[in-house]
């Protein structure tokens, strides 16, 4: 069975709107960045599936093998982020004992 | 050139290590020195730059023209200001030298989008200002700050991977990192559905940065209930992210993108303007009425992108800079005199300003001023800004588009004119003295004369000197 670059980009866009339902749908602040993750999974997909398989050989001559290292630099950075937005969500829950986004509407009009 | 660039960027680099290593009633003044430093290397660079083309720095990745060279002149004097204005409240908290170090590190962020010509660079930069932000939006630790930040932490990550997704598939379809490579291997590429939704998600995660409206839902909470010393910075300085950003990335692909561009920007555009202004005008805190009309002068800011694809572009990019700098010397005043008046004790409603004027004449008519050149009447800065450069820029292509935006100016009279009339004519109940020597109000006297002086005829030459390759 041939692995072709359209069937991987096919996967990673059902990735990208599983993810874009997950934040549409739920409102709890854990499960929309388990969601973001999700998206962000599905764009590692198709950095690393673009930057091996050529989609228009004519216009990437000799392409380097940067994709692998963006994505790489991407997980770390990813993670610091992913860092203070969970330390963020733990200082919150230990003043309001939950983390809905849905509820924090306290100003609202 | 390659030298001062790397000074103004070491100089944020090496605050925050200095921060830690001196006792904490150093921080603050360690900090507004380096901040001072890096403002007079910024004025050097902007008479460096005059008149010179793009130089290109590492390798081609960061790219230093004049445009940029304003753009981080106007970020280091709002940093500057808020860090004056910040001297007498915030350095008695508990968390202010977390406060101290995390500005210098944003500024850095700031500095290399403005300047910024690769994509991987885009990524790294635009994380350190996110990051920074976050921690920066809920670092008083109270209830309204967290809620703010989760909010604020929340939609940054979701635009970060729609970032990473859009660099992604632009990277894998031209094959280069340097955005003027891209640009030329993206023109044989015109119809490919790819690029396209690669350029869509790129101006998603923009949108989420700046609170364009379909994307604007965490910025009422963030600008309307953190604390005002916090928000100058995060309404002034970072918004410059987005806006930089959108202006390095997207604005080249505006050839590309055809009559699409037009549309999208358009879209974008009146749903923001209109959506901050009606929102507005029901509103009675004034900190939150200030957090929608930050929305409205996004829309008003997205109106000179849309003029891309016409004749009237130069225009367009001229107004994006010069509305820049007035709503980041108008914003910063405004919150910083928010600021001012809560660590006075005044609620910060319509009714609890009323009668300011009789207590506090300076704070009053420079919040008047600021307000007034929000609203864009004539002698000041605002209207430069917003009528002969922004609104006219979209005249040939889109006459609907200035239409559209002229009528919403007049719509936000409507609840800027409300607190005018709560200052100055309703009878006094606000208590309070001002002081000369409180730290905001000199900010607030400050960003309120460059207002005027730069309103009085001055702005049409800085316009003229802005030019954009």
């Amino acid at each position: 069975m041939m692995l072709t670059a359209g069937m991987f980009l096919s996967i990673s866009f059902i990735m990208l709107a599983i993810g874009i339902y997950g934040i549409v749908s739920r409102r709890n602040m854990v499960r929309m960045l388990l969601s973001a993750e999700v998206i962000f999974n599905a764009a590692l997909l198709t950095l690393l599936i673009l930057s091996s398989i050529p989609i228009h050989a004519a216009t990437q001559p000799d392409k380097p093998a940067i994709g692998g290292a963006i994505a790489l630099l991407a997980i770390g950075i990813a993670a610091a982020e992913i860092g203070v937005a969970i330390s963020i969500a733990i200082l919150l829950f230990q003043i309001k004992q939950h983390v809905d986004v849905y509820e924090l509407r306290k100003f609202r009009g | 050139m390659n030298i001062l660039a790397i000074i103004l960027v070491s100089s944020g680099i090496i605050t925050p290590t200095l921060d830690y290593t001196f006792k904490r009633r150093v921080s603050a003044y360690i900090v507004l020195f380096v901040i001072f430093i890096a403002s007079i290397i910024s004025i050097a660079l902007l008479y460096i730059t005059y008149n010179v083309s793009n130089v290109l720095l590492y390798d081609g990745v960061i790219k230093v023209d004049f445009y940029g060279t304003f753009l981080a002149f106007l970020a280091t004097i709002g940093t500057l200001l808020v860090l004056i204005a910040s001297m007498y409240e915030v350095r008695r908290w508990s968390t202010a030298p977390s406060f101290y170090s995390l500005l210098p590190l944003t500024l850095l962020g700031v500095y290399y989008i403005i300047f910024l010509n690769d994509i991987i660079l885009l990524f790294i930069a635009w994380t350190l200002v996110s990051v920074a932000s976050y921690a920066l939006v809920g670092i008083k630790k109270d209830e309204n700050s967290l809620e703010g930040a989760a909010k604020y932490a929340l939609m940054g990550i979701i635009a970060t991977t729609f970032l990473l997704y859009g660099l992604a598939l632009i990277y894998g379809l031209t094959g280069s990192t340097k955005i003027l490579d891209i640009i030329q291997y993206a023109k044989p590429l015109r119809n490919e559905p790819l690029l396209i939704i690669g350029i869509i998600l790129l101006i998603i995660s923009f949108s989420f940065k700046i609170g364009v409206v379909p994307f604007h839902g965490w910025l009422p909470d963030v600008y309307g209930g953190v604390h005002p010393s916090i928000i100058s910075f995060i309404a002034g300085v970072v918004k410059l992210v987005g806006i930089a950003a959108l202006l390095r990335v997207i604005y080249p692909f505006a050839q590309i993108m055809g009559n699409a561009w037009l549309i999208i920007f358009s879209i974008l555009s009146i749903s923001t303007m209109t959506f901050g202004n009606i929102a507005a005008l029901v509103q009675r805190n004034v900190q939150r009425m200030m957090a929608y009309s930050s929305i409205a002068h996004a829309g008003y800011i997205l109106l000179g992108f849309a003029a891309a694809t016409g004749a009237g572009y130069l225009y367009g990019l001229q107004g994006i800079a010069l509305h820049i700098s007035t709503y980041i010397f108008a914003k910063i005043g405004i919150f910083v005199t928010l600021a001012y008046l809560s660590r006075i004790g005044l609620k910060l409603d319509l009714e609890g300003l009323s009668g300011l004027s009789k207590k506090m004449p300076i704070t009053s008519v420079s919040l008047i001023i600021l307000l007034l050149s929000l609203i864009g009447v004539p002698p000041l800065l605002g209207f430069w800004s917003k009528f002969p450069y922004l609104f006219l820029s979209t005249i040939d292509i889109a006459p609907w588009l200035t239409l559209i935006a002229i009528i919403n100016s007049g719509i936000s009279v409507g609840y800027y004119v409300q607190v005018i009339k709560s200052v100055f004519f309703l009878s006094s109940k606000a208590e309070g003295v001002e002081r000369v020597k409180d730290p905001e109000l000199i900010v607030i006297i400050i960003t309120t004369i460059v207002t005027i002086i730069l309103g009085l005829g001055i702005a049409p030459f800085i316009a003229s000197t802005l030019t954009y390759k």
